[in-house]
C-alpha cells in the first residue's frame, strides 16, 4: 500500500513540473510571481520542491479580473463561471473543452464514489447559471449514463411533485436546501417512503453530523459531503465515500497542501492540519498553483476502508478570514459595512447574526442613532427597507434588518463583536 | 403648539419601565404618552413638565430622541368633539399623521395632541373656528 501511495505522489510531482513549466510559459503574472521569489521552473523537480512555490490568493485573482490569468488564447476558452455573492469585482473562472470534460469526469467519479450508476435518476437542484454546481453535477451525471433532471434551485412544491413522481433516486444540493425540502414533505403530511431516493450529494456550504442526521431521516437517503470551489473547477474536487470520514480529493487533479496562518506548509508527507491549498494539475484555461482556499481542515493518506488510495480532507470546520457561507453566498462582513456606512448616520454599531432555522438566516442589527431617528415610523420602516434593499444588492442575499436602540449591540473591551455565528452546534 | 419628545426603543419587555424611570425617578412628571409599536422595534412620543431636563436625562442615558412641535388642542368632553377638529382640518387639507387624546384635571375638557402635515395652517383653521390652542398641557 505504502509504495502505491509513493508511485502516486511521485505522479503527481510529475504533472507538478509540467504545470509549473507551463503556467510560466503562458501566464505572465506567475512568471513574475515565481521570478520575484528567485525561482526557475527547472527549480521544481518534484512534490518536494512544492513549498518553494508562491501562493496565489483570491485577491490574485480579482486583480487580474477578467481575462489576465488565461493560459490560454480566448478563442480555446468555451466556458466561464464566476463565483457567487462577491461585490464589485468577481472572480472569473475560464474551462477549455478539455477541462470541461476532465470536470465532468471528477463529478462523474463523485457520483460513482457515492454509488451511483447510469441506472440512477439524478436531480440536479444546485443552481444553473454562473454558480458551477447545477452544471457541474449535471455533466456529471450525464457522463455516467445517469438520467439528469435538471430542475435547479427553488419551487419547492414542484421539487417535491418530481422527487415522487419521477421517482429520484439521486439528489444533488445545498445540504440547507435538502434540509428545506425534508422539512416541507413532513409539513405536508408526505411519508418518506414515498420517495425513492437512495442517496444524495450535498456541498457549497458547511453543514454538520448533526445536519447529516436531520436530513437523512427527512428524505430517507444516505447523505454526502462534496468539496469544490469555483477556482479550482467547482464541485468535484473531493467526495465522501461511504466510510463517511472525509473527503476523497482526486490525486491525478490536484495537489492539496495544509498552511498555518503564516502561511508555513503544515503537511509532511502529505499528512497535516491547517488552511487547505490546492494546486491544479490537468487544468488548461487557468491552472492554479498553490491556491489559499481559507478553508480549514486536515488532509491524510491513511488507508480508507473504501480502498481508494486518493488522500482525504477532513470536513471543513471554519474558516482562516471572516467570511461567511450563507446558504451557498460567500459574504463577508467587509460587504455589509460597506453598505451600511454608505448611510448617513448609519453604520458604527451594527452586528451581524447568522443562524440557521432550515435555511440559513442572515439578520443585521443596526443601531438608530440620533441622527438618523425620526419621529415617524414609516421613516423608520423605509430605513430599515432601504437597509434591506441595498444589501440584497450587494449580496444577492435577502436580509432581515433589525433596528435597535443605542448601546444594545455589546461592545466587550470597547470593541463590538460584529459576527455571530449560531450555526455552530447546528 | 407643544413641544413633544419622541424616544426610539426596543419592542421587549422592560424597555418602557426602563424609559419611564428614567424621567420619573428625576422628578419629571410624564403629562402625556403614546407607545407605537413597530415590528421589534417601538417609538414613545411624550409631553412632560420639563423637557429641557427630560432630554438631558434621555442623552445621559445614551437613548436617540427627537424633540419636535405638535398641536395641542383643548377640547371638549363629550361626544363628537374630536370629530369637529378632525373635519376642520380635512375641509383645509390638512393631513393628521396622528393623534392621540386624552382628560385632563379641567372638568368636561379633553386635550388632543395632532401631528398634522402643515402646523401653521392648522392653528389658523382651528382659531377661526373658535378651537383654544394649547402652548403647554
Amino acid at each position: 500500500m505504502q509504495k502505491k501511495i509513493e508511485e502516486i505522489r511521485k505522479s503527481q510531482g510529475k504533472l507538478l513540473v509540467k504545470n509549473v513549466k507551463y503556467s510560466w510559459d503562458n501566464i505572465p503574472y506567475y512568471k513574475q510571481k515565481m521570478k520575484e521569489a528567485g525561482l526557475k521552473p527547472e527549480d521544481i523537480k518534484g512534490l518536494e520542491d512544492i513549498h518553494k512555490l508562491p501562493f496565489l490568493s483570491k485577491a490574485d485573482l480579482r486583480y487580474h479580473y477578467p481575462y489576465g490569468l488565461i493560459a490560454t488564447p480566448l478563442d480555446n476558452v468555451v466556458r466561464f463561471h464566476s463565483s457567487s455573492g462577491t461585490t464589485g469585482i468577481p472572480t472569473v473562472v475560464p474551462y477549455t473543452k478539455r477541462d470541461i470534460e476532465l470536470w465532468a469526469e471528477l463529478n462523474k467519479r463523485c457520483l460513482e464514489t457515492v454509488g451511483a450508476t447510469h441506472k440512477d435518476i439524478v436531480q440536479v437542484s444546485y443552481g444553473y447559471g454562473l454558480f458551477t454546481g447545477g452544471l457541474g453535477l449535471h455533466y456529471g451525471a450525464e457522463r455516467l449514463g445517469a438520467a439528469v433532471i435538471p430542475t435547479s434551485s427553488g419551487n419547492t412544491m414542484r421539487q417535491i411533485k418530481i422527487l415522487k413522481d419521477m421517482k429520484t433516486t439521486t439528489l444533488a444540493c445545498t445540504p440547507s436546501y435538502a434540509l428545506m425540502l425534508s422539512e416541507v414533505i413532513k409539513s405536508n403530511e408526505m411519508k418518506v417512503d414515498e420517495l425513492s431516493l437512495k442517496r444524495g450529494v450535498f456541498g457549497a456550504e458547511p453543514w454538520s453530523e448533526n445536519m447529516r442526521k436531520r436530513i437523512e431521516k427527512g428524505l430517507g437517503l444516505e447523505a454526502f459531503d462534496i468539496y469544490g470551489l469555483t477556482e479550482l473547477c467547482g464541485p468535484g474536487v473531493g467526495i465522501e465515500c461511504s466510510e463517511h470520514n472525509g473527503l476523497h480529493t482526486w490525486s491525478d487533479h490536484f495537489i492539496v497542501e495544509t498552511i498555518d496562518k503564516d502561511g508555513n506548509k503544515t503537511d509532511v508527507d502529505g499528512e497535516g492540519k491547517g488552511e487547505l491549498v490546492f494546486t491544479t494539475l490537468q487544468r488548461e484555461a487557468m491552472p492554479v498553483l498553490r491556491y489559499r482556499t481559507k478553508d480549514l481542515s486536515w488532509i491524510t493518506w491513511e488507508e480508507c476502508a473504501c480502498g481508494l488510495l486518493h488522500p482525504r480532507i477532513g470536513r471543513i470546520t471554519g474558516r482562516s478570514d471572516d467570511m461567511l457561507i450563507v446558504r451557498g453566498v460567500n459574504v463577508f462582513p467587509s460587504q455589509i459595512e460597506e453598505v451600511l456606512m454608505e448611510l448617513k448616520g448609519v453604520g458604527d454599531h451594527y452586528q451581524i447574526i447568522v443562524d440557521r432555522d432550515i435555511l440559513d438566516k442572515l439578520m443585521i442589527k443596526v443601531e438608530v442613532t440620533n441622527e438618523i431617528f425620526s419621529d415617524s415610523i414609516s421613516e423608520l420602516i423605509s430605513l430599515e427597507k432601504e437597509i434591506k434593499k441595498r444589501l440584497f444588492e450587494m449580496l444577492s442575499l435577502s436580509v432581515d434588518v433589525e433596528l435597535v436602540e443605542p448601546g444594545q449591540i455589546p461592545r466587550p473591551e470597547g470593541k463590538a463583536k460584529r459576527v455571530i455565528d449560531l450555526r455552530k452546534d447546528m | 403648539m407643544v413641544e413633544q419628545i419622541s424616544v426610539f426603543i426596543d419592542n421587549r419587555p422592560g424597555r418602557l419601565a426602563e424609559l419611564c424611570n428614567i424621567i420619573g425617578k428625576n422628578g419629571v412628571d410624564i403629562r402625556a404618552l403614546q407607545l407605537v409599536e413597530a415590528g421589534e422595534f417601538g417609538l414613545v412620543r411624550m409631553i412632560t413638565d420639563n423637557n429641557e431636563k427630560a432630554t438631558k436625562l434621555l442623552k445621559d442615558a445614551g437613548m436617540s430622541f427627537r424633540k419636535g412641535e405638535v398641536l395641542g388642542v383643548l377640547m371638549d368632553d363629550r361626544p363628537g368633539s374630536m370629530g369637529l377638529i378632525a373635519s376642520i382640518l380635512s375641509e383645509a387639507s390638512i393631513n393628521i399623521e396622528y393623534a392621540y387624546a386624552f382628560i385632563t384635571k379641567i372638568e368636561k375638557k379633553a386635550i388632543l395632541i395632532l401631528k398634522v402635515s402643515d402646523l401653521k395652517k392648522s392653528i389658523d383653521v382651528l382659531k377661526s373656528s373658535g378651537v383654544s390652542i394649547l402652548e403647554n398641557i
